[in-house]
C-alpha cells in the first residue's frame, strides 16, 4: 500500500480545490469509494488523452494573492533582501545589504537568502543596467510538490507554496524538480537539515500584511495584490508604455502559471529568464507517468492474484492428476500382483495337488505291489 | 570525372579547414554576398562574400577599371551584375562566376601577384571571413546644397520625371522629388532599383568629375566614413514652391467645424534631414491621398489618422513625441502615458480660424507673424513669490530625515530647458503645463493638492493603477533622475540622510 499512500497524499492545487469545493463529500471518503476512485483512475489512464479529466487545468485559486515584479522600475538598492532577511529571521550576511558592489557578480538563493537581486547588463537595451529579483514563483501547481512523495509541500488558497519540515524526508527532488532553481537545502545543519526557500511570507499575509520584501521597495517594483489584479496592473502599464515593455507577463503561463509575474523591457533570455518552459504545469507533464500509478495499484493485486489462483488451480488439477495417476498405476500394478500371485497359488495347488496325486498313486502302487508280493 | 571528383574532395578538404581554424572575422563596408543562384532555387554551397573595394584597388594597381567586371551597356551605363546584363540562366550565371573569378586568381597566382582564392571552399565558406558593417547612405539637406553649390543649382542633372508614353525622362522644374519615389527597393518594370539608380547617378559622376565624391563602397557606406562628411550649418532652403505657412484644415469648409491648425512649413523643414520625414511617399499634401474617410491610396488612413497617429514616424504627433525622448524633456515625459493625446493641448495646434474664417483672414496668413513659435513666450502665470523655494518631505521619515526638495532649482532648471527648445516652447508656452510635470492629474494652480491627498496606503483594490504614497515619491523622483540622467544625488542617503538611531520598519 506504500503507492496507494503516495497518490493520497499528493496533492495536487487541483485536488485541493476540489477539496474545497466538495469538502463535505471527500471528508466521508470511505475506504470503499477510495478504492473505486483508483479503479476509475486506472481505467482513466486507459481513455485517450483528451478523454481524461486530469488534464483540466487548473488556473489558481480565486482570489489568491501575487506579487508583480516590475524590473523596469527596480533600482537594484537591495531593501527587499534586508526586508526579507529580517522578516524570516535570517543569519545576517557578511557584507550589509548596502554594499552595492556584490551586484557585480551573479547570485542564486541559498539556504539563508530567500531572495536575490541581480543586474544585468543589456547590450543594445536602452534602459540598461536592468535589475531583476528572483525567489520562489510560487507556480500555481508546483513541480516541487509533485516531486515530493511526502507531500511537504501545499500551494496554499492564499497563493503561497509553504514547506512542512516535519514531513520531509530530505530526499532534496523538490531542488531538483524545481525549474526556477529555487530551492535550497541546509548542508550546513547536521540534524535535521531542511529545505529553504521564499514563503511569500506566508504568516504575514495570512494576518493582511504585506510580504516583507514587497513593503520595503521605494520604487513599489513589487505589487502586491490578488494575482488577477497584478495581471491587470500589468497589462495596464504594458498598455501605457508599449515602449518601455516586452508585450508579455511572465508567469501569467510559464510552468502553468506562478504567483510571481514580471513584466519587463529587456528580453527575458538576457535577465536570465527561461523561456524554455512552455505553459504546461509541472505535475501534468508527469501525469502521465503518476497516472499509471493507480493503475499499477488497482489492477496488478487482481491480476498478480488471479495468476496466483491459477497457479494454484493448475497445481491443485496437477496434484490430481498426480494422485488419480499414482492410485491407478497402484490399482494395476496391486491387481497384477493379486495376479500373479494368483497364479503362484493356483500352480502352487496345482503342483500340490499333482504331488499329492503323485504321491497317492506312489502310494496305490507300493501297497499293490506289497499286497501282490504277498499273494505269490 | 577524375579531375571533378578531387576539386570536390579538396574543396571538402579547405572546406574543413576554414570550419575548424575559425579565422577572426573583419567587419567591411565592401561586402557583397554574391547569392545569384538563389533566385534558381536553394544553394547548394554557401554564398560568396564579396569584398568589392579590395578588388577595385587590386585592379586599379595593375591600370584596370570598371569595365573589366562590368559590362557597359548601350546607354552607356555599367551593368550592375558581374560580367552579364541579366540573370538568365543558371548554369551561365555560375559559369561566369567560376571561370572568370578563378581564371583572374589564377593568373595573379602565375605571375606571383596576391592573389584571391582558387579552390571551391576557399569563396564558398560556411564561416565567411568577413562580415558587412555596410550603413544605408542618404541625401540630406546638407549634402543636397553642397551638390547644388557644387553644380550650380542645375537641378535637372540628377532630378528627372520618366514620361511613359515616349518612355524618355524629362526635367520639370518645381515637380522635383526625392529619388525614392520612382526608385523602389526592387527593380521595376520601368525604373531601375534604388541601387541601382544610385550607384549610377552617384558613382557615374564621382567617377566623370575629377575631385568629386567618393568612388569606393567605403567612402559613403562606412559608419565612420559618413561621420567625416562634412555638414553645412545651415543648408539653404530646398526651393520647389512649397509655401512658407499653410492653415491645414479637416477637408470640406461647410462640414468642417474643427479650428484649423495654423503650420510653419519653414520651420519644419529646419527640423527635418529630408522632405521624405512627412512627405514619405509623394511631395502632394497629405490631404489628397489622405481623405477625410481615408482612400485606397492612402491604405485607409484617414487625415485624422495621418496626423495624429502617435505610433508613425510621418504624423505630427508621432514626430512630436519622439521629441519628447531627448534628455531634457525626458524627466517629465517618460512618466506619462505613451501616444496619449492631451485633451488640453488640442488647441495649441488647431489655434488658427475656424474654416468659415479662412477665406476671409487667408490674405492676412501669408506668413507665420501671428503664431510664429518665437514669439511665444515661456510664461507662468503666477509670480516667482508664489513658487516655493523648498519643500520638506517627511511625511515617511521614520528611518531616514525628512527631505529637503529644492522646489524652486527644479522649476528654474525645467524652465530654462522649455525656452531652449522651439517645440518646447511652442508647447509649453502657456498656461502653467511645466507644474504638471510632477502635480499631476490635478489643476494647475498656486496651490496644487499635496501628493498625500491622493497617494496614501499602496496596492489599493479599488484604486488598482495608482502607485501609494512611498512609491509615488520615489518613482516620480527617481524617474525624473534617471530619464534625465542626473546622477547626483546618488544612493539613499544622497536625498536624505540615516537617522541615527534606526527605528523599527521603513
Amino acid at each position: 500500500m506504500k503507492g496507494a499512500m503516495r497518490k493520497s497524499r499528493y496533492k495536487t492545487p487541483a485536488d485541493e480545490f476540489e477539496v474545497q469545493q466538495q469538502t463535505e463529500q471527500r471528508m466521508s471518503t470511505s475506504r470503499r469509494k477510495f478504492l473505486g476512485w483508483m479503479a476509475a483512475a486506472g481505467a482513466g489512464t486507459a481513455l485517450p488523452r483528451g478523454a481524461s479529466a486530469q488534464q483540466e487545468h487548473f488556473t489558481g485559486y480565486p482570489d489568491s494573492y501575487g506579487v508583480l515584479h516590475d524590473t523596469t522600475l527596480c533600482i537594484g538598492c537591495r531593501s527587499c533582501e534586508a526586508a526579507c532577511n529580517e522578516v524570516n529571521s535570517l543569519p545576517a550576511p557578511q557584507e550589509p545589504f548596502e554594499d552595492l558592489t556584490i551586484l557585480d557578480q551573479k547570485r542564486r538563493t541559498h539556504a539563508d537568502t530567500f531572495t536575490v537581486v541581480n543586474r544585468y547588463d543589456v547590450e543594445g537595451y536602452q534602459k540598461s543596467p536592468v535589475f531583476r529579483k528572483s525567489q520562489c514563483n510560487h507556480c500555481l501547481e508546483p513541480a516541487c510538490a509533485s516531486a515530493c512523495f511526502v507531500g511537504a509541500f501545499t500551494k496554499t488558497p492564499e497563493g503561497a507554496v509553504v514547506y512542512d519540515p516535519s514531513l520531509c524526508v530530505g530526499c532534496r527532488y523538490c531542488i531538483i524538480a524545481c525549474p526556477f532553481n529555487v530551492p535550497t537545502y541546509e548542508y550546513d545543519e547536521a540534524l535535521e537539515p531542511k529545505v529553504m526557500k521564499c514563503t511569500m511570507c506566508h504568516p504575514l499575509i495570512s494576518e493582511g500584511k504585506l510580504p516583507g520584501c514587497v513593503e520595503a521597495c521605494p520604487m513599489e517594483a513589487l505589487s502586491f495584490g490578488k494575482r488577477t489584479d497584478m495581471i491587470t496592473i500589468a497589462r495596464e502599464r504594458i498598455r501605457k508604455y508599449p515602449g518601455r515593455y516586452i508585450d508579455h507577463v511572465y508567469g501569467e503561463h510559464e510552468m502553468g502559471g506562478t504567483s510571481w509575474l514580471y513584466i519587463t523591457g529587456a528580453p527575458f533570455e538576457e535577465i536570465d529568464m527561461r523561456t524554455d518552459l512552455g505553459s504546461l504545469p509541472a505535475p501534468k507533464l508527469t501525469s502521465g507517468a503518476l497516472g499509471m500509478v493507480p493503475m499499477v495499484i488497482g489492477v496488478w493485486p487482481v491480476l498478480l492474484g488471479g495468476a496466483y489462483l491459477m497457479n494454484q488451480h493448475r497445481d491443485r488439477l496437477a496434484e490430481k492428476e498426480k494422485s488419480e495417476a499414482v492410485s491407478h498405476a497402484v490399482d494395476r500394478t496391486r491387481a497384477e500382483a493379486e495376479d500373479k500371485a494368483k497364479q503362484v497359488a493356483e500352480k502352487a495347488n496345482k503342483e500340490k495337488e499333482l504331488a499329492i496325486e503323485k504321491a497317492v498313486k506312489q502310494a496305490l502302487a507300493e501297497a499293490a505291489k506289497e499286497s501282490g508280493g504277498a499273494e505269490a | 570525372m577524375v579531375a571533378a571528383a578531387l576539386v570536390v574532395l579538396l574543396g571538402f578538404a579547405f572546406w574543413g579547414c576554414a570550419e575548424g581554424e575559425f579565422p577572426e572575422q573583419t567587419s567591411r563596408a565592401d561586402i557583397i554576398v554574391i547569392d545569384s543562384m538563389s533566385a534558381f532555387g536553394s544553394l547548394d554551397r554557401p554564398p560568396v562574400v564579396f569584398p568589392h573595394d579590395q578588388h577595385t584597388e587590386a585592379l586599379a594597381e595593375l591600370g584596370e577599371d570598371c569595365e573589366t567586371c562590368h559590362i557597359t551597356m548601350e546607354n552607356g551605363r555599367l551593368a550592375s551584375r558581374f560580367m552579364r546584363l541579366d540573370d538568365e540562366d543558371k548554369d551561365l550565371v555560375m559559369e561566369t562566376y567560376h571561370t572568370n573569378c578563378v581564371a583572374c586568381h589564377q593568373t595573379a597566382v602565375e605571375e606571383g601577384r596576391d592573389s584571391g582564392p582558387t579552390i571551391c571552399g576557399d569563396c564558398h565558406r560556411v564561416e565567411p571571413l568577413s562580415v558587412s558593417s555596410r550603413v544605408p547612405m542618404g541625401f540630406d539637406r546638407s549634402l543636397h546644397d553642397r551638390h547644388g553649390e557644387r553644380l550650380g543649382y542645375e537641378c535637372d542633372l540628377c532630378h528627372h520625371e520618366y514620361d511613359e508614353e515616349t518612355e524618355e525622362l524629362y526635367y520639370a522644374e518645381g515637380e522635383e522629388t526625392t529619388c525614392r519615389y520612382c526608385h523602389l527597393p526592387e527593380r521595376q518594370d520601368d525604373s531601375p532599383s534604388l541601387s541601382e539608380a544610385a550607384h549610377w547617378a552617384c558613382v557615374g559622376c564621382h567617377l566623370a568629375t575629377p575631385d568629386a565624391g567618393p568612388t569606393e563602397c567605403a567612402g559613403c557606406h562606412d559608419a565612420e566614413r559618413q561621420q567625416q562628411i562634412k555638414v553645412l550649418d545651415n543648408p539653404k532652403r530646398l526651393e520647389r514652391d512649397q509655401p512658407d505657412f499653410v492653415l491645414l484644415r479637416a477637408g470640406n469648409l461647410d462640414s468642417s467645424t474643427v479650428s484649423t491648425v495654423p503650420f510653419s512649413h519653414v520651420a519644419h523643414e529646419d527640423f527635418n534631414k529630408t522632405c521624405r520625414s512627412c512627405h514619405h511617399e509623394s511631395m502632394t499634401p497629405c490631404s489628397e491621398c489622405h481623405t477625410l474617410g481615408g482612400s485606397e491610396e492612402s491604405r485607409g488612413i484617414t487625415l485624422q489618422q495621418a496626423m495624429h497617429d502617435p505610433g508613425s514616424e510621418h504624423s505630427c504627433i508621432g514626430c512630436h513625441n519622439k521629441q519628447k525622448d531627448e534628455i531634457a524633456c525626458a524627466g517629465c515625459h517618460s512618466l506619462m502615458e505613451q501616444g496619449r493625446l492631451s485633451e488640453h493641448a488640442c488647441n495649441i495646434c488647431h489655434a488658427g480660424p475656424t474654416p468659415d474664417l479662412v477665406e476671409s483672414v487667408e490674405g492676412r496668413y501669408t506668413s507665420l507673424s501671428q503664431f510664429k513659435p518665437s514669439e511665444r513666450e515661456v510664461r507662468l502665470s503666477f509670480t516667482s513669490g508664489d513658487i516655493p523655494d523648498t519643500v520638506t518631505v517627511g511625511i515617511l521619515s521614520e528611518e531616514y530625515e525628512p527631505v529637503e526638495f529644492p522646489h524652486g532649482q527644479i522649476v528654474n532648471k525645467l524652465m530654462e530647458h522649455i525656452s531652449e527648445s522651439k517645440i518646447a516652447t511652442h508647447f509649453h508656452g502657456h498656461e502653467d503645463i511645466v507644474c504638471q510635470g510632477c502635480h499631476h492629474h490635478s489643476p494647475v494652480g498656486t496651490k496644487p493638492p499635496r501628493c498625500e491627498n491622493c497617494h496614501d496606503e499602496p496596492f489599493n483594490e479599488s484604486d488598482l493603477f495608482k502607485p501609494g504614497l512611498y512609491g509615488a515619491y520615489h518613482r516620480q523622483c527617481l524617474g525624473c533622475h534617471q530619464s534625465m540622467q542626473i546622477e547626483e544625488p546618488a544612493g539613499c542617503e544622497g536625498c536624505h540622510e540615516k537617522k541615527p538611531v534606526q527605528d523599527a520598519g521603513r
